[in-house]
């Protein structure tokens, strides 16, 4: 691919302007770029879902346009998508075969293609239930059926965007050995991340996106880490040093033997903790472990359970949301897009949705409607949110903005206690970066942090202690001068094993 | 805008389909309800209820539930605030106009949050119970009017007249325009300082825009659908009062005409905003008015009028729902 260029008419920016790209026979090649870089969409252009405003694309030596998906899929290209485009309700295989169906007797039909798809698993050595619901697959299984869809339409080239941001660690090392295994059955394939660790252990060169440019290339071997991120940013970032807590350490919550029985199931079994003012404490966490749930059981149960949850020694089982928000309890759940923001409404509305009631905006029952707009656009320049204006629905931004407008919302309030539930899946290493100056800000200013998360690396760069709760039970507790990697990997996955108490 | 020209279109295609003198009966369609003070006030009257029950769709939709009793709560409004004009006859119409209006507000709002509370209970679907509620709501009222209430010497099947010291003051005579249309405007205001200016409506907005994130930031979803719910009952049982002692004088069996359903259309032509609700309305009483009208006039037949309702209306939510997809 080669001097690339693409407009898109929405905002008339440059999504591309000149990039390059080159892929060949039986090499993983990384993709690395910010958050709008442009990676995605060059990699949309190679699979026909795009067109180029400009530029050539060459496939074996001779010059090529895909008009559609189905194009580039008939000379082998093909992509899986960051969001999975699986039908629940169908089994494994109805969703592989889907879309590829040809001529005749659909029973017939379907045992032949069952065969070539066994064919296909054994070849591999993958292993996966043919006939099992998609719904009820795990997020890494789900991803590998995608993979097959595309193998079983003889793709040479997979283009994987950002494969890894929704997988734990142990699901990255399954398919990283996928991965493997392709690579030596002769197939390219293109890994689009932000993170560099992926891109040492799997690629055979690295290209850097920046501002729709390819601005940087190495092949393995050649390439640093710093070289790298030079390029990636517009700016270098500092290093990140967390600086203990000085002022008087207060006990904020306490969570005495929590138990949570939820449809049928122990979700929670009982779990100890105690958070102190400006301590940022990690809960490690692979998803359905239940560190999700203990959030959502502090901020808002969804049900009775059993044991005490403690707010500065006063039991806040039955306090509604809204009196938990009045003292000063925070919290981002994971789903930001869906749980905590209005999509449809203006940025200016979400900005404040937890302190309009407050009499600094409102008097009786009617809204300051300036001195609203005024903290919001005070909000936008302190927390560097890219917005056209505070009247732009906030669905309208980009991920990154709309994550950080609702970290904004949260912490603006100097709240107390502070949980956020993956502060970092999805984000480029700028906005993590920023992430963790707001939480840093905040233990500065004597806020208790419960950061839950699957990624250990980013707890031990930010957390005074560490928890590891598995199967909804903590099984080991670490202080900052005692982590290890290795250890709080290995009780994340559920290897050791061993309660404790906080 | 557009859509509502459209709409027109079709409607005069109808026309020169069906009429024999096409261009009069244009004419007469668009000119005749402000030919004179007596059409136009008409208008305006008709206009007046269709304003109640737009706000009271409004209120619903814009916390995302769907009130479809409202035609069922318009004439229990009606039929509570006469029971009570009726039974205090003797009284000053200072004391009784009031209390009336308070009553029929109150009851048109308490069969509008049995849904809320079904709702929010059993999650009983709003749609079904207050459409079910509604229905059942306008017979009992006519067994009412056929029972208990039936004035045996007017020759209809209707309550006693109101005395007449209770009527609203007519401002347009010779038409019905009373000032019932004052009382609507003050609620067009009172909902857009509630709804548009208010904590409230901010409240509402964040409910029906996503249930889950107004739980997530403190707010009581059952209050908010109670509320809209009660509000939205209330504002079309008042819409059930205010035309009887406008414009009718007397509860007549289905003396409504449609007036709850037509609400609802008002409410998406305004796109459930308050102050959109007057044109809104406007539109749909003039319609109503110049078919009315040009029946007299022309050949053509008031139906002509329903089908650019129906136009409107269809047109309306095809391109609501294409904004809907647009934003998913």
């Amino acid at each position: 691919m080669r001097n690339i260029w693409k407009t898109f008419p929405v905002n008339n920016a440059h999504a591309l302007s000149g990039a390059d790209f080159v892929i060949e026979r039986g090499k993983i090649h990384g993709l690395l770029g910010e958050n709008a870089a442009g990676k995605s969409t060059m990699m949309k252009i190679l699979c026909g879902l795009h067109k180029a405003d400009r530029g050539e694309i060459f496939f074996n030596g001779e010059p090529v346009r895909f008009k559609n998906p189905r194009e580039a899929f008939d000379h082998g290209i093909g992509m899986v998508y960051q969001h999975f485009r699986l039908i629940d309700q169908f089994t494994v295989l109805e969703n592989i075969i889907l879309g590829s169906e040809t001529e005749g007797l659909k029973l017939i039909r379907r045992a032949e293609q069952k065969k070539r798809i066994k064919a296909l698993l054994d070849e591999y050595g993958f292993d996966i239930d043919l006939d099992k619901r998609v719904g009820r697959l795990s997020i890494g299984e789900k991803q590998l059926v995608e993979i097959i869809r595309i193998l079983f339409r003889n793709a040479d080239i997979l283009i994987m965007d950002e494969p890894t941001a929704v997988l734990s660690d142990f699901e990255k090392e399954k398919l990283f050995n996928i991965m493997r295994k392709l690579k030596k059955a002769g197939k390219s394939m293109v890994l689009i991340t932000h993170n560099l660790t992926e891109t040492f252990e799997m690629c055979d060169d690295i290209r850097v996106f920046r501002h729709g440019k390819t601005v940087y290339h190495a092949e393995r071997g050649h390439f640093s880490k710093d070289d790298i991120l030079k390029h990636m940013l517009d700016f270098d970032l500092p290093e990140f040093i967390i600086e203990p807590y000085q002022g008087e350490k207060k006990v904020i919550l306490q969570v005495k033997n929590l138990t949570l029985i939820h449809g049928g199931r122990t979700r929670l079994k009982d779990v100890t903790m105690r958070i102190r003012s400006g301590d940022v404490t990690g809960i490690a966490s692979l998803a359905g472990n239940g560190a999700m749930k203990l959030l959502e059981t502090i901020f808002d149960p969804c049900g009775d359970y059993g044991g005490q949850i403690l707010f500065k020694g006063q039991e806040i089982g039955h306090v509604s949301v809204d009196e938990k928000r009045e003292m000063g309890i925070a919290y981002v759940p994971e789903d930001g897009l869906y749980q905590a923001s209005a999509l449809t409404l203006p940025l200016m509305v979400n900005l404040l949705a937890n302190r309009f009631t407050t009499g600094e905006y409102s008097r009786h029952h009617l809204l300051k409607r300036d001195r609203m707009n005024k903290k919001a656009k005070a909000m936008l320049v302190a927390y560097d949110i890219h917005a056209d204006s505070i009247e732009q629905p906030i669905g309208m931004l980009s991920g990154g903005n709309i994550q950080k407008s609702i970290i904004a919302r949260e912490v603006d309030t100097k709240p107390e206690l502070f949980m956020i539930n993956e502060p970092t899946r999805g984000l480029d290493s700028g906005a993590v970066h920023f992430t963790y100056e707001i939480l840093e800000e905040l233990r500065g200013s004597g806020t208790g942090i419960i950061v839950v998360s699957s990624d250990v690396d980013g707890l031990m760069d930010i957390c005074d202690e560490i928890y590891v709760m598995f199967r909804g039970e903590f099984v080991y507790r670490a202080d900052r001068e005692d982590f290890d990697k290795k250890t709080l990997n290995e009780y994340l996955a559920g290897m050791n094993k061993g309660a404790v108490r906080g | 805008m557009i859509v509502i020209l459209i709409a027109f279109v079709t409607g005069f295609v109808i026309i020169f389909l069906t009429s024999t003198a096409p261009f009069e009966s244009i004419k007469a369609f668009m000119s005749v309800p402000f030919s004179n003070t007596y059409f136009f006030g008409n208008l305006l009257a008709t206009m007046v209820p269709l304003i109640l029950t737009g706000l009271a769709a409004s209120i619903a939709f814009k916390s995302n539930e769907f009130n479809l009793g409202i035609e069922g709560q318009f004439y229990w409004g009606a039929l509570a605030g006469t029971a009570i004009l009726l039974f205090m006859k003797e009284s000053s119409p200072v004391l009784t106009v009031p209390v009336a209006l308070v009553v029929s507000a109150a009851a048109g709002g308490m069969m509008a949050s049995v849904s809320a509370l079904l709702k929010s209970k059993w999650n009983v679907s709003e749609l079904i119970s207050s459409l079910l509620i509604g229905y059942s709501l306008i017979y009992i009222t006519d067994f009412f009017l056929e029972g208990p209430m039936l004035d045996k010497n007017s020759g209809l099947i209707s309550s006693q007249a109101i005395p007449q010291n209770f009527m609203f003051a007519r401002i347009l005579p010779p038409s019905n325009l009373s000032a019932g249309l004052f009382i609507a405007l003050g609620l067009v205001l009172l909902l857009h300082l509630l709804l548009e200016k208010g904590t409230y409506g901010l409240k509402i907005a964040f409910y029906g825009e996503n249930s889950r994130f107004a739980k997530y930031i403190g707010i009581n979803g059952k209050h908010v659908v109670f509320v809209s719910m009660f509000l939205s009952g209330a504002l079309a049982g008042v819409g059930g009062i205010v035309e009887i002692l406008g414009t009718q004088g007397r509860m007549i069996r289905s003396f409504s005409a449609g007036y709850g359903w037509n609400g609802i259309a008002v409410a998406l032509i305004a796109r459930n905003h308050p102050l959109w609700v007057i044109p809104a309305a406007f539109l749909f009483a003039f319609l109503e008015s110049a078919a009315f009208a040009s029946s007299i006039f022309a050949d053509i037949t008031p139906e002509i009028s329903k089908v650019i309702q129906a136009a409107v209306f269809f047109l309306v939510t095809a391109s609501l729902w294409k904004n809907k997809r647009k934003k998913g």
